[in-house]
């Protein structure tokens, strides 16, 4: 852990578009990437092909079957696929609210961040879209992103990022059933990013990143249990965004991504304490970073994505070259003994009900 | 309240825009603390009026308008670098409508993303206000792409 190396990343780029998000494109079984000019992209067997979905930036993109939901500042589109293998769609819904980002259900419905104006609950259903919205009774919340936890028999869990209203977990069945699982409140930490642990020993669990610089780990979000709630002592820039992958926690800040190594296990089941911790450091100045949930990660760096696989980042780099013709390009790493300093945190969770109203 | 023969729903500030001599006022309704239906100014010790005035005074001075001549500002960076939040729900932006010719100013935080209710539109910062926001150096390219995403910087 001494001493400075490189890691190569393959990097995406689209002519005259730059790209704002990134993820798997089902319909097409390839790379999807939206845009900021509000098209969105994919592969497919006959060329990059697009898709009019918006007026400004592309923030979030949802695919569930053959319904597709993509949010930016300024709208919330959903398009249902004409044929298969293709990205050819008709619209069933454009909203003048716009939203942070959406998250989809196995079954044809979508929940969209909007801020002050809760989760919106989208159905689709025979070429028409059902709305419902989703608020805490007494005690609004602002909606910052929506991520799907876990699916356990026939109920999916999803946990809302609230900002300074710290975190909302629901659950969600199939006939529009959306009930509320718990409520948890961070001691005014303002939570900005929120992310499933990818882990099998804890499918239910989540990791959460605030604006402070700490990041918290529940192993069970639908739960009272006690999480582990750490600092990181050397945090550069503000923080941005958390993903888990393979035991391992990434976060963007404006200046770094920081790789903390054989985390989650430790933090999760409780037998973290304030030890040294070894991590990796790249010094990048990236938007957003986005991730397949098993090995990949994609950072969006000035119009452009840096797409990375895990293992090479822990290893320390000089992973094998995995460039499909789309460019490599070459990052420093460094190795970063970070120490995690506990914080006596006030925090709390309650069971509470949620206001859903029909429009 | 009646400041120098104008009427407007709130105390006029002592100063003027030093760019275009602008006149400002802190509009009562935005300044009610709290969360509520309109925006809410981050109210002192977290925002002193001096600081409001600032964000106006530096988007007047660096022309970050839109089309229609709207004004938008942020504040300036922390100590760690970062752009401090002016609005009760976290907003880091401010909108300053226009003013009729010879009227005072008033602002409030703008909202990161489109709101389409009844009765209370709100769209966030236009993407060239955001571009010129970078020409002039109160963004980096990396923020401004975050920020017309609608996300925190």
């Amino acid at each position: 852990m001494s001493s400075r190396s490189a890691i190569r990343a393959t990097f995406h780029r689209l002519q005259d578009q730059e790209i704002s998000w990134v993820g798997e494109c089902p319909w097409t079984q390839s790379l999807g990437f939206g845009c900021e000019s509000g098209r969105f992209f994919a592969e497919t067997g006959s060329g990059i092909e697009a898709l009019d979905v918006a007026d400004d930036s592309i923030n979030g993109v949802a695919f569930s079957g053959a319904v597709a939901t993509f949010t930016s500042r300024e709208s919330v589109t959903v398009v249902q696929r004409k044929h298969g293998g293709s990205l050819d769609a008709e619209p069933l819904l454009r909203s003048r609210d716009g939203a942070h980002g959406v998250a989809a259900s196995r079954h044809p419905t979508f929940f969209a961040a909007q801020g002050a104006l809760g989760v919106l609950a989208i159905r689709a259903m025979s070429g028409k879209c059902e709305l419902r919205r989703i608020q805490r009774e007494n005690e609004p919340f602002s909606a910052y992103q929506v991520v799907k936890i876990a699916q356990k028999d026939d109920v999916e869990f999803y946990a809302v990022a609230a900002r300074s209203g710290g975190m909302l977990v629901f659950s969600y069945r199939d006939d529009w059933d959306i009930s509320p699982a718990r409520g948890h409140s961070f001691g005014g930490h303002d939570i900005v990013s929120i992310t499933s642990l990818n882990h099998e020993s804890f499918p239910l669990g989540i990791a959460a990143l605030s604006l402070q610089g700490e990041l918290i780990i529940i192993p069970d979000v639908t739960r009272g249990t006690n999480p582990g709630v750490v600092r990181f002592d050397e945090l550069a820039g503000v923080p941005y965004a958390v993903s888990a992958l393979r035991g391992h926690i990434i976060v963007l800040t404006s200046s770094e991504l920081i790789v903390v190594t054989d985390v989650v296990q430790p933090l999760a089941d409780g037998t973290y304490s304030n030890r040294q911790q070894h991590s990796w450091v790249v010094p990048v100045q990236a938007s957003d970073i986005f991730s397949d949930g098993i090995q990949r990660i994609f950072l969006t760096t000035d119009g452009d994505v840096d797409e990375f696989q895990v293992d090479d980042l822990v290893v320390s780099g000089h992973g094998p070259a995995s460039g499909n013709g789309r460019g490599i390009k070459t990052f420093e790493i460094k190795p970063r003994e970070s120490r995690f300093l506990e914080v006596d945190s006030q925090w709390s969770t309650s069971d509470q009900p949620l206001v859903l109203a029909t429009t | 309240m009646s400041q120098g023969g104008a009427q407007y729903p709130g105390p006029l500030h002592l100063q003027r825009t030093s760019r275009s001599g602008h006149e400002y006022f802190f509009y009562d309704k935005h300044h009610r603390g709290g969360i509520g239906e309109e925006a809410q100014w981050l109210t002192e010790p977290d925002l002193t009026r001096d600081e409001e005035f600032g964000v106006f005074n530096r988007a007047d001075l660096h022309i970050l308008s839109d089309e229609k001549g709207n004004l938008f500002g942020l504040r300036e960076r922390n100590t760690g670098g970062r752009v401090p939040e002016l609005g009760t729900r976290g907003e880091q932006f401010a909108k300053f409508p226009l003013a009729e010719e010879g009227q005072a100013w008033h602002g409030f935080p703008n909202w990161p993303i489109a709101r389409d209710v009844e009765s209370h539109e709100s769209r966030p910062i236009p993407r060239e206000t955001l571009r010129r926001m970078v020409e002039v150096n109160l963004l980096t390219s990396s923020e401004r792409r975050r920020v017309q995403k609608g996300k925190h910087i």
